[in-house]
């Protein structure tokens, strides 16, 4: 039996500060209070029903129903954490490039204007799990170089995280 | 090492200094990009060929306030080095016989050429690093791939600049309604297949353009997007790295070398790639490939055979 091949998409989400609002003066201040605005927690409009409509929208839009056929439809959001903006996606194999890019373009979520970035590409969702924490440690190294309120909390949420995947379920899609 | 070529200064004249918000905006820029992994940046200037430059007075020729920008980013954020760059919109390169005069204040010096004879005189005669084109709209001309490829064997890099495609809704405010959005998005399509095809994927720069925080994306998701355009996949990798510090050494060593080739002294003061061993002058730092030059591939083919 041939298995069914899929490839997982570690994403995660950026908040960029605002042209217009008076925080915009604090982010340059300091690497670690750039990094802790860019990885804010998401507010509870962004969860995996509006990931994969405005990841189905963007591939609509810029790949037409050629791509929203090919791409769109295979699309999944396997782990989303609002803790940590951090999520993987489940897409077929031949047209992963195509989410990327329809990833990349996407600027806005339910009115909150962020950047997706994708980290790591991988085959199986053990791999993705294990790179996110690894990426998250050393995230941490970087921003608990100076010590604030806001990092504690963040430090605490990536602790969440590392158990909120042991809780993930190994995918076993055979055919 | 990644390189953005192209982050807009926000002013466009020599007449208007920039607000306090607005160079806010551009220190936001900076770091969004610099948090993305971008430790190069340079700063661009760009005006249009009409515009007269103060040649006399050699202070006010760079209006890019570098040093003020240094100052207040480069202790908080060790790694980033930040460069000046003008882009000159060319319609008729005749006159642009200053150009000697300007090029010394700018670590890279680019051009916009709006018509195909701009675009052939402005790469077999002028002296720059990098040819942009206005990819919102539609080009007026066909590019050639013999124009484009003897550029690229001169060592001239061509600019893709992929905020046109991701500005958001902010970025298309002045543009009207969806429409005329969707026009743009597909003319940037259309002029970067273009590219590809008459570049064969060579000596292309993959650069930002972000005049604010959002529009700046992580680079290798826009090299995907370009790869699914058909962009070579080995070479995809080499358009914000190799290509980009290529046209920043050249640029850099135009300043200065002798003759863009040799450069004298221990100048650890803006260092573009970072020192391997002390021990070693830092002129290998500036050090020109063989392969960039027409000349260079010549020698080092000769020498190959001698082996």
């Amino acid at each position: 039996m041939v298995r069914l091949k899929q490839r997982y998409i570690l994403f995660d989400i950026l908040y960029p500060p605002s042209v217009e609002s008076s925080e915009s003066a604090e982010f340059s201040v300091s690497e670690s209070s750039a990094l802790l605005t860019l990885h804010q927690t998401s507010p509870a409009s962004i969860n995996h029903r509006t990931l994969v409509h405005a990841i189905r929208k963007s591939i609509q839009e810029h790949y037409g129903d050629f791509g929203a056929g090919s791409a769109g439809l295979s699309v999944s959001i396997k782990y989303f954490s609002n803790k940590t903006s951090t999520g993987i996606i489940r897409c077929g194999r031949s047209t992963f490039h195509t989410v990327i890019g329809a990833l990349s373009l996407i600027d806005s979520i339910e009115g909150n204007q962020l950047i997706i970035r994708c980290i790591h590409v991988s085959g199986t969702i053990k791999k993705c799990e294990e790179y996110s924490i690894r990426r998250s440690r050393d995230l941490m190294r970087l921003i608990s170089k100076d010590t604030t309120r806001k990092k504690e909390e963040y430090v605490n949420s990536l602790d969440l995280q590392a158990d909120e995947f042991e809780t993930v379920e190994p995918d076993l899609d055979m055919d | 090492m990644l390189c953005d070529l192209n982050v807009p200064w926000p002013c466009s004249t020599y007449n208007t200094q920039p607000t306090q918000q607005q160079l806010e905006v551009l220190k936001n820029t900076i770091v969004t990009l610099y948090s993305l992994g971008y430790t190069h940046q340079a700063i661009n200037f760009s005006i249009n060929e009409n515009v007269r430059i103060p040649v006399g007075t050699p202070d006010l020729i760079n209006p890019i306030n570098i040093a003020y920008l240094k100052s207040e980013l480069v202790p908080r954020f060790p790694k980033l080095k930040l460069f000046t760059r003008l882009t000159i919109i060319v319609s008729d390169p005749s006159k642009l016989q200053g150009l000697a005069k300007i090029q010394n204040h700018f670590d890279v010096l680019a051009v916009q050429p709006v018509n195909e004879k701009a675009l052939q005189l402005c790469t077999t005669n002028l002296d720059i690093d990098l040819v942009s084109f206005n990819l919102g709209s539609k080009l007026p001309f066909f590019l050639k791939h013999k124009t484009i490829g003897s550029a690229i064997d001169k060592g001239i890099k061509f600019e893709v600049c992929y905020s046109t495609v991701v500005s958001g809704s902010i970025g298309y405010a002045n543009v009207g309604d969806s429409t005329n959005v969707q026009l743009i998005k597909k003319n940037f399509f259309n002029n970067v297949l273009q590219l590809i095809r008459a570049s064969r994927s060579k000596g292309i720069v993959v650069s930002s353009g972000a005049v604010q925080p959002l529009q700046a994306r992580n680079g290798e998701d826009i090299l995907t997007l370009l790869k699914t355009l058909g962009l070579d996949n080995s070479r995809a990798k080499s358009c914000i790295t190799l290509n980009a510090e290529r046209a920043l050494i050249s640029g850099r060593l135009r300043i200065k070398s002798y003759k863009q080739t040799v450069i004298a002294g221990n100048d650890s003061d803006e260092v573009l790639v970072e020192k391997k061993d002390p021990s070693k002058p830092d002129t290998l730092a500036y050090k020109k490939r063989l392969g960039d030059s027409s000349s260079g591939r010549l020698l080092k083919k000769q020498k190959r055979s001698k082996d």
